[in-house]
């Protein structure tokens, strides 16, 4: 694995009360794949992104856990913050949902990213220029040279959200983390921007690690993915596997949510976990459909365990989940 | 649904609104002979991508903002006709309920006080709004004690819910949805869904359905029009224009719905069907027809000539002289 | 029926929540913040302690004076004593009493002007800002003329002109502190007339004197609210340094400033004492009220 995240936990703290916005998640990118992280707001998934590298929010802190980059150890290492903030954009890119706010409104588009490429290779002016159009070029943007002097607020939403990418491009990072990358982006340019930066990021070798509640995107772009719930890692599998046969009420929900709500009937109930307090046993056990307590499900935790090669899921009724599950599947 | 032969509730015709822009004399044209009509019951969506003008439609039938020409009807009522009291008054029978809950409540007030503000106009005593706001959130499915709490306490989609609660308490005709669930996860979504429709078939109300997402008009919507920079371009009951869509933009926006099937992955690679290049500024619109920069059956006829609305078989409006005798689409439904 | 219960934190983890009870999840509003940055640190503490002190003063001060306060008597410039805790001035008058006598004159101006330069800058910025037009502009535009004034000298004019009546030094005191207000307010409803919910009260129905009064204001009153302490921590100096200047406040009515300026002279004989417990004194007070004003400002800055 290149970027290995190892147990790592995040909490942050409101007036005094504790919240566990991201327990204990293990995850892997290999080299040249693309993983999706699917799950409902405030699963954690955003904050998982930030924490991995490094940056928290100022009440909330990293309290277990470690990241891992290649031969370097992000987080949980003793790695000082100089280095730690030349590996940022260099070797990890990052794409979040707001465009414009990644872009400095008063600098041109085009000497933000050559910035970046300067500051992490130390190249001269010209050099950085060139990498800059490069890039523009490369996520789709006609016309680079001309775009290079453009203002962040002269391009639209897609473009902009184009010159954000290159700007994660442009040093060819190892790894490239979207962060619901496309949500607010219309139909048509959502798919050619996803299609540009799939494309961007095989061609620079970066990996790319999708974090998106649209199944749309997962179904059409990553090759393996990983379901969260409360904070922790639910379900994981390749993509197919799991659209065929998921096997927790999770992402059971997850993939009834996208029908005619007279035909769901294995939704969650009620409301997200309140990670301030969470039970013993399962924490979805006041949502979920299955819930048994002959099963352990009100007692003990279920851990991450396979119910095929590569496809984990964290329920002790996986069986019955999917056998109920492949019923509802087209 | 129940469609009689009574007056439709929302009758739009020609509608056009026109922006200029300060300190200059460049005019944007943000709606372009807009005509749609909703019955009792209906759910017509519209859809389009950003700068499409249908944001801009929702808030012309509400008056929140004036037409530049045309006509809004609410029950046979013109609404740019009446004075301010009047207008009050009709505003109680179309109500609005918008994309973001959290912007749409006042952080600083409870939910419960909110929807009683919006009693107000009722003639009701204090006790009696009190209990017809307990009765609201029960209807939509909230607990009667989120009343008392601010809406920065509640998940988005119980507050969202509240929204189409105020919305209720005027006992509207008509409700503009925009983009209603866009900004909620997809439980809460399909939790919101699920409640407008009850809504409907129990009280008659025309939905007025403003969205981006495809799949989700589809499912949810009666009619459906479609918009490409501020005019209607295809306009006519879902199951036509999902099937068979017959503008080329109706088309091309279809295809590019990315769908929760990891068969559509391989469809895509095969190619085909895209838009190419960027909608044009809607500061300095084409003569002809607005998509022919980016179609690929434009002729010069597209290029030169305005493009009305033609009628194509039952109940379908396409703006494409070439309709008729352009293939259809595959017409892959996006949610299948 | 479903019942809502917001998590306390404590909940006894081990007891899974019945599935019948839905769990709302409670983010703390913004008072709530305020709340608890006075209950967790020590200085707004304190500052709450003299702030409640010195209006406890202001109510019961003259009352509780051990001695008369404006009597001379013949033990003049009598330095602190055990009967004396503050010693005596050049009248012969009990320098303690005078000083916890003064906050009724003090704090009263303070609170008075301030409460006036609130409440109508505030209404002007209001209902100017939300209405908008000619008359609106008109309206802020006078208020920035007004800011123009030199405060000082505009109160000592005026103050000496008509004569040291306490409701004029009030009067002055709101009509220079009343600007700032309005455009705190001004601020306040530009940011906040754009939003989705203004929308959504229009839609509703309701007239934009029910949007200003109902909607608007309540989420613009935070930064005023931080703001009026610093108010009344100024009035009290703008009171003191007028009364110090001889156009404030007259002799023998008790007041801080008025105090520090009569026994300023005396300060070059040895005799600290008329002048520098008064100025203690105002000085606490305007610190409490500082503090107050800086931890709500800082609370409401601070997003959860």
């Amino acid at each position: 694995m290149l970027f290995e995240v190892a147990e790592l936990s995040v909490e942050y703290t409101v007036l005094d009360e504790v919240r566990r916005a991201v327990n204990s998640v293990s995850l892997g990118v290999a080299s040249g794949e693309v993983v999706g992280v699917v799950g409902e707001s405030g699963s954690g998934k955003s904050t998982l992104a930030l924490a991995t590298l490094g940056l928290t929010r100022r009440n909330a802190r990293i309290t277990a856990g470690s990241v891992r980059l290649g031969d370097r150890q992000l987080v949980g290492g003793q790695l000082p913050d100089s280095e730690l903030r030349q590996i940022r954009g260099r070797r990890i890119g990052l794409i979040t949902q707001n465009a414009r706010g990644s872009l400095n409104p008063t600098v041109r588009v085009g000497k933000q990213i050559a910035t970046v490429f300067a500051t992490h290779t130390g190249a001269r002016p010209r050099a950085a220029r060139d990498a800059a159009i490069d890039a523009l070029r490369l996520v789709g943007i006609n016309d680079p040279e001309r775009r290079f002097d453009a203002y962040p607020h002269e391009l639209s939403g897609g473009m902009a959200q184009r010159a954000v990418i290159a700007m994660a491009t442009v040093c060819r990072p190892d790894v490239v983390i979207a962060d619901e990358a496309t949500s607010r982006l219309d139909v048509t340019i959502q798919a050619q921007i996803l299609d540009d930066l799939q494309r961007t990021v095989q061609e620079v070798g970066s990996s790319l690690l999708l974090i998106t509640q649209d199944l749309g995107v997962i179904a059409n772009y990553a090759d393996r993915l990983y379901v969260m719930n409360a904070g922790e890692v639910v379900e994981t599998a390749p993509t197919a596997e799991l659209f065929g046969s998921p096997g927790h009420p999770a992402s059971v929900s997850l993939l009834e949510s996208q029908l005619d709500p007279a035909e769901q009937e294995f939704r969650l109930r009620g409301l997200p976990v309140d990670t301030r307090a969470l039970p013993a046993g399962c924490w979805l056990q006041a949502r979920c459909p299955f819930v048994d307590s002959e099963a352990d499900c009100t007692t003990v935790h279920p851990p991450l365990a396979d119910v095929e090669p590569g496809h984990q899921v964290r329920c002790h009724r996986a069986s019955v989940v999917a056998s109920r599950a492949a019923e509802l599947a087209r | 649904m129940s469609a009689g032969q009574a007056a439709p509730v929302l009758r739009v015709r020609n509608l056009s609104k026109q922006f200029t822009i300060r300190g200059s004399h460049k005019v944007v044209h943000a709606c372009d002979d807009v005509s749609l009509e909703i019955r009792s019951g209906q759910t017509l969506g519209l859809i389009g991508e950003s700068g499409s003008g249908k944001t801009t439609v929702g808030r012309c039938v509400l008056r929140l903002i004036d037409t530049t020409s045309g006509s809004v009807e609410l029950d046979s009522v013109d609404i740019a006709a009446l004075s301010d009291r009047e207008l009050r008054e009709l505003r109680q029978r179309m109500q609005i309920v918008f994309q973001e809950p959290a912007e749409s409540f006042n952080p600083v007030l409870s939910v419960g006080n909110q929807i009683d503000l919006s009693l107000r106009a009722s003639g009701l005593n204090a006790a009696e709004r009190r209990r017809r706001v307990r009765e609201l959130l029960e209807r939509v499915g909230v607990p009667g004690a989120a009343a008392a709490l601010r809406p920065g306490a509640l998940p988005a989609g119980v507050l969202q819910k509240c929204s189409i609660a105020r919305a209720l308490a005027s006992e509207p005709r008509l409700l503009v949805l925009d983009e209603p669930t866009s900004a909620l996860a997809p439980e809460a979504e399909a939790d919101v869904l699920g409640l407008l429709n009850q809504l409907q078939r129990d009280d008659g109300l025309a939905y007025l359905f403003i969205s981006h997402d495809l799949s989700l008009v589809q499912s949810f919507c009666d009619l459906v029009a479609v918009m490409y920079l501020g005019q209607i371009v295809e306009l006519g009951p879902k199951e036509q224009v999902y099937r068979s869509p017959r503008h080329p933009y109706t088309q091309a926006l279809l295809a590019a719905v990315l769908r929760p099937d990891p068969r559509q992955r391989a469809e895509r690679a095969a190619g085909g069907g895209e838009l190419k290049g960027e909608i044009p500024s809607p500061i300095d619109l084409p003569t002809g027809c607005y998509l022919a920069s980016r179609c690929k059956y434009a002729t010069d006829r597209c290029r030169a000539e305005r493009q009305e609305l033609l009628q194509l078989g039952a109940g379908t409006v396409v703006r494409c002289w070439r309709a008729a005798e352009l293939p259809a689409a595959d017409g892959r439904p996006p949610s299948q | 029926m479903t019942t809502i219960e917001p998590v306390q934190p404590g909940l006894d983890v081990a007891e899974p929540p019945a599935p019948a009870t839905e769990v709302i999840l409670g983010y703390p509003s913004l008072w709530r913040h305020v709340v608890h940055s006075f209950r967790r640190e020590l200085l707004p503490k304190v500052g709450l302690l003299i702030v409640v002190a010195v209006v406890f003063l202001a109510i019961f001060g003259p009352i509780l004076a051990p001695f008369n306060t404006r009597a001379a008597t013949n033990l003049v410039n009598a330095p602190p004593s055990a009967a004396h805790w503050f010693g005596t001035d050049g009248s012969g008058i009990d320098v303690f009493s005078r000083v916890i006598a003064a906050p009724r004159i003090d704090v009263t101006i303070a609170l008075l002007a301030t409460a006036l330069a609130l409440v109508i800058g505030s209404a002007i910025g209001l209902f100017a800002t939300f209405y908008g037009g000619r008359a609106g502009s008109l309206a802020i535009r006078g208020t920035d003329t007004l800011q123009a004034f030199p405060a000082l000298i505009f109160a000592i004019i005026v103050v000496v002109l008509t004569g040291h009546g306490i409701d004029v030094i009030i009067l002055v005191i709101a009509i220079l502190n009343m600007p700032l207000y309005a455009r705190l307010m001004r601020s306040e409803v530009v940011r906040i007339r754009e939003r989705s919910f203004i929308e959504a009260a229009r839609a509703s129905g309701m007239t934009d004197f029910a949007i200003a009064w109902r909607q608007v204001l309540p989420n613009a009153i935070a930064p005023i609210a931080a703001q009026m302490s610093v108010t009344i921590g100024w009035s009290i100096i703008a009171t003191a340094g007028l009364s110090f200047l001889g156009a404030g406040v007259l002799p023998p009515t008790p007041e801080w400033g008025s105090m520090i300026s009569a026994g300023s002279s005396g300060i070059m004989l040895g005799q600290w004492w008329p002048s520098v417990f008064p100025g203690i004194a105002m000085a606490l007070t305007v610190f409490g009220f500082a503090i107050i004003g800086d931890t709500i400002q800082s609370a409401l800055g601070r997003e959860g």
